[in-house]
C-alpha cells in the first residue's frame, strides 16, 4: 500500500525556461534508465526475492524511485510550462506538443515511449540484484550526461543530486548481494527446493 | 532453486565491501550533498571550460575531467 | 508558480516561510530515508537505529508544525483534515521552485 506525501524528496530548482533541456532530462521520466524503469523493476522484483531484508530494500528503494521520477517530472514541467510555440518547435518538441501539449509522458530524449522491455523480473534472487546494480549505474551514466548537456545551474545541482542517489543505491544493492551469497552458502535447504 | 548454482570455489563473482557507520553529515548537509554518508559522497567531477576568446553565451567542453 | 507568488509582501512571506519549512522536514525526512536503507542491509546496526529513531522524533515534531499552518503532509489518515478539505490545497510539489535567482520569463 502506498500512502503520498505532499513535498518532494529533495528542493529542486529550476532557473530558466528551457524546453530543448526540458527534452534530454525526461529520458530519466520514461526512458530505458529513468526513474519509472528503476521503480516498476524493484517493486515488481520484491515479490519473488527469498529474505526478509530483500522484500524490504526492494520495497523501500523501488518507492523512494517514485519520488526521484517525481523531481525528475517536476524539472521537465518548470522548463516548459513557460515556454512559447516558437521556443517549442526550436527545442523540437512540435511532435510531443501536438499528442501532449505541455503535459508529461513516459518517453525518452527522442520520444520513444516507455515498455516493460527496459525491465527484467527474472526469479533467480542473484540474477536480479545484478540487474539492479547495473541499472543504478546506467542511471548513474546517463546522469552525468545529462549534467554535461545542462546550462541550467538549478537542474544541474538537482540532476547532481540525483546521480548521488545511484550511488547510494548501487551500495545497498551490493550489500544485500553479498547477504545473499552468505544466506545460500548455510545450507538452508528450505529455501532451495526444487521447484516441481 | 538449485544450491549447486552457487558452489564454492566460485571464480567470477561481484564483491562488495559493506559499509561500517561512521561519520554522518548533518540532515542539511546530506540533503544538500544527496546523501548522510561521507564515505558514499562522490560528486561527479566535470566543469565546462569557458574560453576567453570565445563568443560571449558560447562555452566549449574541452573533454576533459577535473 | 501556479499561485500568485510575487503577489503581496505578506503572500510572498507565506510562501517563503512554507519553503523553509519544507527544506527543514525535507533534511530530516531524508536523514529518515538515509538510514532505513542502511538498516535494511544491517538490521543489527543498534546505533543506525537510535540515530533512526532520534531522527523520527524531529520530524514528527516539523511535521505537526507544518501541518497546523499548510494542511497535512499525507493522504488516507495519516493525519486529520481540515475545513474546507486542505489536503487539495496549492501549491502542490511540482509548482514550488526552490531556485533563488532570477527566473526568466516567468510572470
Amino acid at each position: 500500500m502506498w500512502i503520498y506525501e505532499k513535498k518532494l524528496e529533495f528542493p529542486a530548482k529550476i532557473c530558466t525556461t528551457n524546453p530543448k533541456l526540458a527534452k534530454v532530462v525526461i529520458t530519466q521520466y520514461g526512458g530505458p534508465d529513468g526513474e519509472l524503469a528503476a521503480s516498476l523493476r524493484y517493486l515488481t522484483q520484491r515479490y519473488s526475492m527469498p529474505t526478509p531484508q530483500t522484500k524490504a530494500l526492494l520495497t523501500d528503494i523501488g518507492t523512494e524511485e517514485l519520488a526521484h521520477m517525481e523531481i525528475v517530472a517536476t524539472l521537465v514541467y518548470n522548463l516548459v510550462k513557460d515556454a512559447s510555440i516558437q521556443q517549442i518547435k526550436a527545442a523540437g518538441l512540435d511532435g510531443y506538443y501536438a499528442d501532449h501539449d505541455k503535459a508529461l509522458y513516459f518517453v525518452n530524449g527522442d520520444g520513444v515511449p516507455w515498455t516493460a522491455s527496459y525491465i527484467q523480473s527474472k526469479g533467480d534472487p542473484v540474477t536480479d540484484l545484478h540487474e539492479d546494480m547495473a541499472a543504478e549505474q546506467k542511471a548513474r551514466s546517463t546522469y552525468e550526461y545529462l549534467i554535461q548537456l545542462s546550462e541550467d545551474p538549478g537542474v544541474t545541482e538537482t540532476l547532481r543530486w540525483l546521480r548521488e542517489r545511484e550511488i547510494v543505491h548501487y551500495q545497498r544493492f551490493g550489500e544485500a548481494l553479498e547477504h545473499l551469497y552468505d544466506h545460500y552458502s548455510r545450507d538452508r535447504y528450505y529455501f532451495m527446493e526444487q521447484k516441481g | 532453486m538449485d544450491n549447486k548454482r552457487y558452489c564454492d570455489p566460485e571464480l567470477a563473482r561481484a564483491h562488495i565491501v559493506i559499509q561500517k557507520l561512521d561519520e554522518t553529515f548533518s540532515p542539511m548537509e546530506a540533503l544538500e550533498k544527496g546523501t548522510l554518508f561521507p564515505e558514499l559522497y562522490c560528486p561527479y567531477k566535470y566543469r565546462e571550460h569557458k574560453y576567453e576568446n570565445h563568443r560571449r553565451g558560447e562555452r566549449q567542453y574541452d573533454g576533459q575531467q577535473e | 508558480m501556479k499561485t500568485t507568488e510575487g503577489g503581496n509582501d505578506s503572500m510572498t512571506g507565506n510562501r517563503n516561510r512554507q519553503k523553509e519549512q519544507l527544506k527543514r522536514i525535507m533534511a530530516e525526512e531524508f536523514t529518515a530515508v538515509e538510514l532505513n536503507l542502511y538498516l535494511d542491509t544491517h538490521p543489527h546496526d543498534k546505533q543506525a537505529l537510535h540515530m533512526y529513531n532520534e531522527t523520527v522524533h524531529r520530524l514528527h515534531c516539523l511535521k505537526e508544525e507544518y501541518e497546523e499552518e499548510f494542511g497535512s503532509l499525507s493522504n488516507f489518515g495519516t493525519s486529520s483534515g481540515r475545513y474546507p478539505w486542505q489536503w487539495i490545497d496549492e501549491p502542490w510539489p511540482w509548482e514550488i521552485n526552490f531556485c533563488t535567482c532570477n527566473r526568466k520569463g516567468v510572470k
